[in-house]
């Protein structure tokens, strides 16, 4: 865990600038103009190795109520990083959009997933396409390259979002493995959400308070699109007296 | 009226959830589709107030999809109020499988319809990259149930493919929107409203890779959604699946309003000094949609999922038109327009057929002009029309795409065009003409007549295409020129 640490440390130390001085009037509010204003940086580099780890953990799990706590933890530690990613005064307005983003993430998403794995029959696990062992090396191959990916990108104005950039991608690519090798639709759903946290991990630093409005709305709809997916699993379970993906067979060119 | 545009369907969506009676139900679909058309319509004659600044704001390009989405939409209802009459929710046998399957819900289907009507025309209304990609991501939701009218094994797997395909490209393309926010970023600020107005303001400023690599989260994220191969694959599955009605919304409409956002990604690029960049790429995805087409549309043997990849050969083309300049662009909206009206035309059409054939299989329908004396000549035409022949609108926008190409000096790429053009046009033309000849199957007594509520929306989006081909009128013109000019800046 330290090696991913000073990894993810050493990478953002790499691709930053140099520290400027704090443009007058952006201190306060969301925006900043260098890491080392922010307070927390330390708890924030904790927490993006967290969520590697917890991809890491989720594309070794073969058991679907593990991958719901894990995905369920994963989404704590996204519901926090707005607070952890400020660096002004922080204020009611910062802690209702924080409470809202943490009820969603870690609780809201992970709870119709329980709900939605409960109402499903008990099923064994089936074999992935590709096994858990092979999945976690192409998770950290995935974050080897997303490293790389960021080195090659250069600069942006806002240094923040270059720190979230690698772990980001890392968690698509993680989503994007756990969709295509999972044979059972839950297990996919899983990793669209997956992916969905990664998204909103690279929306952390542009996450203003003019625009929350839109983040909420964007949130709200992967809300509504899971509980739909859920709706869907259930008719699948209900119609192929399985969830396993393999069963969809009659739609072929 | 932009408000009154969203707030119709949304309000009548939730009220058709309380209405018991189908028979209301089906009037109240009729009525706000044709109030959706005519708001859509005053857009033309009266320029809309924008709320929010960039928020819910009309220029040119969403006119066009706006005006093309609710005519569809108004077509689709008054077929609806025909196809719903026949579709109770009893117990029915599924004629491929054999299956006993359900229908959804009534007041689910037309509340999800309303609901789809709502956020296409958020995605043709707004001018704010954020509110866009909701309009997108909510097609997607509600949709699904849609394509799950009939709910038997097939229409399932169609729906969990159409939803998880398209639910991670749209999330590829939120990445694309935040990638572009973040190259457009100047120094020490780090706000960048994501309004269009302020992208093309900031864009000759914006931070070239960052901005490139955004442009491929877009287009492969929006293409996914738009049916662009390779990631088409849901397309013909959700197509061939859906109720003829909501395949023709889903082909005429939802594949506008994603191309609608590749062609706002691009207007950014061309503003940053990448349309070079974009155009290439553009090119790259229309000729491998194009040619997927080619190579499934031949010898095909489902007419609906032929029309599904005809949809993917058509939005080839659109991002042809779009990266090959000004002249092919404004081809590209021309042929937009005319490729949703024939299209949905015919997949109304394909719906009578099946109905009446029970089955799906080109190999199995023949004698159709005797059986549908109205459906079948209305299908060879729609043919012909779809496949780029005079004197239909899309022979006009296809000829005017190839000679974009040609001032561009490409050549090979003309040739390429052409070749593809008419492989499309041999494997849709050679079985099409077999259906509609030769006698009927045995014990299919021919129809003498034909309900006009299923004929009619075909024949007048037909003969829209039939006329925008010989008549061009001055406004319309003008409408395609002023589209086209917003990704052709100099």
């Amino acid at each position: 865990m330290d090696a991913v640490f000073s990894f993810l440390h050493h990478c953002a130390a790499a691709a930053l600038p140099a520290p400027a001085a704090p443009v007058a009037g952006q201190q306060a509010g969301w925006a900043f103009a260098s890491l080392s204003s922010l307070p927390s940086l330390d708890w924030l580099q904790t927490a993006l190795g967290l969520v590697i780890i917890t991809n890491l953990c989720l594309l070794a799990a073969e058991r679907r109520r593990l991958s719901i706590r894990l995905i369920a933890l994963q989404g704590v530690i996204l519901g926090l990083l707005p607070l952890l990613a400020h660096t002004g005064e922080v204020d009611a307005h910062l802690i209702c959009m924080t409470l809202i983003f943490l009820g969603i993430k870690g609780v809201v998403l992970p709870l119709l997933l329980r709900r939605t794995y409960k109402k499903l029959p008990p099923q064994l696990p089936s074999n992935p396409y590709m096994g858990n062992t092979a999945c976690v090396l192409a998770g950290m191959g995935g974050l080897v390259f997303s490293l790389w990916f960021a080195s090659n990108l250069g600069m942006t104005a806002n240094p923040l979002f270059l720190l979230m950039f690698s772990p980001a991608i890392t968690t698509v690519l993680a989503g994007i493995l756990l969709i295509v090798t999972r044979k059972k639709a839950l297990s996919q759903m899983f990793g669209y959400l997956v992916m969905e946290n990664g998204i909103y991990l690279l929306g952390v630093p542009m996450i203003q308070e003019d625009a929350m409005w839109v983040e909420l709305t964007i949130l709200l709809d992967i809300l509504v699109a899971a509980f739909v997916m859920g709706i869907a699993i259930r008719h699948i379970n209900k119609a192929f007296e399985s969830t396993d993906v393999d069963r969809f067979a009659s739609l072929r060119d | 009226m932009l408000i009154a545009l969203l707030a119709i369907p949304l309000l009548a969506a939730f009220a058709s959830w309380f209405i018991p009676a189908d028979a209301i139900r089906r009037i109240l679909l009729l009525l706000v589709s044709g109030a959706e058309l005519i708001l859509a319509l005053a857009c033309w004659f009266v320029e809309p107030a924008s709320f929010g600044g960039d928020l819910l704001a009309v220029d040119a390009m969403g006119r066009l999809v706006l005006t093309v989405t609710c005519a569809l939409f108004f077509a689709s209802s008054v077929y609806a109020v025909g196809y719903l009459r026949g579709e109770d929710r009893g117990d029915r046998k599924d004629f491929q499988q054999g299956l006993h399957f359900s229908n959804a819900p009534e007041a689910t289907f037309t509340a999800c319809l309303l609901l789809f009507l709502a956020s296409a025309v958020l995605v043709t209304i707004t001018r704010h990259f954020g509110l866009l990609w909701v309009g997108i991501e909510t097609t997607t939701i509600v949709s699904a149930p849609l394509i799950y009218f009939h709910r038997h094994q097939r229409s399932l797997e169609a729906t969990w493919k159409y939803l998880l395909i398209c639910s991670v490209g749209i999330a590829l393309a939120l990445m694309g929107n935040l990638l572009m926010d973040v190259s457009i970023q100047p120094e020490g600020h780090f706000a960048v409203p994501m309004t269009l107005e302020a992208l093309l303001e900031n864009a000759p400023r914006a931070h070239p890779i960052w901005l490139k690599a955004a442009f491929v989260f877009l287009l492969i994220g929006y293409g996914t959604k738009m049916g662009v191969a390779p990631m088409h694959t849901w397309l013909p599955d959700a197509h061939s699946e859906a109720p003829s009605l909501v395949s023709a919304l889903l082909s005429g409409a939802l594949l506008n309003c994603a191309f609608l956002g590749i062609f706002r990604s691009y207007e950014v690029c061309v503003a940053a000094n990448l349309g070079a960049f974009a155009s290439d790429l553009l090119l790259a995805f229309g000729f491998l949609s194009m040619l997927v087409a080619a190579l499934f549309i031949v010898g095909i043997g489902d007419f609906k999922r032929m029309l599904a990849y005809s949809s993917v050969e058509h939005m080839g083309i659109l991002l042809i038109a779009l990266g090959t300049g000004l002249e092919a662009a404004r081809g590209g909206m021309l042929h937009m327009v005319n490729h949703s009206l024939a299209k949905a035309g015919l997949f109304l059409l394909a719906g009578n057929i099946l109905t009446r054939y029970s089955t799906k299989s080109s190999h199995d329908v023949t004698g159709l002009n005797r059986v549908l004396p109205l459906t079948g000549p209305l299908w060879l035409a729609g043919i012909i029309a779809i496949t780029g022949s005079p004197p239909f609108a899309l022979f006009i926008s296809e000829f005017s795409i190839l000679k974009g190409l040609l001032h561009r000096g490409q050549q090979w790429l003309a040739l390429a065009y052409l070749l593809l053009l008419g492989i499309i046009f041999v494997g849709m033309l050679t079985p099409c003409l077999r259906m509609c000849r030769g006698k009927a199957p045995p014990g299919l007594v021919p129809q003498k007549r034909e309900s006009l509520l299923l004929v009619a929306p075909s024949a007048c989006l037909l003969l829209l295409v039939l006329v925008l081909g010989l008549i061009m009128p001055d406004f319309f013109s003008e409408a395609l020129n002023r589209a086209a000019a917003m990704v052709s800046r100099p």
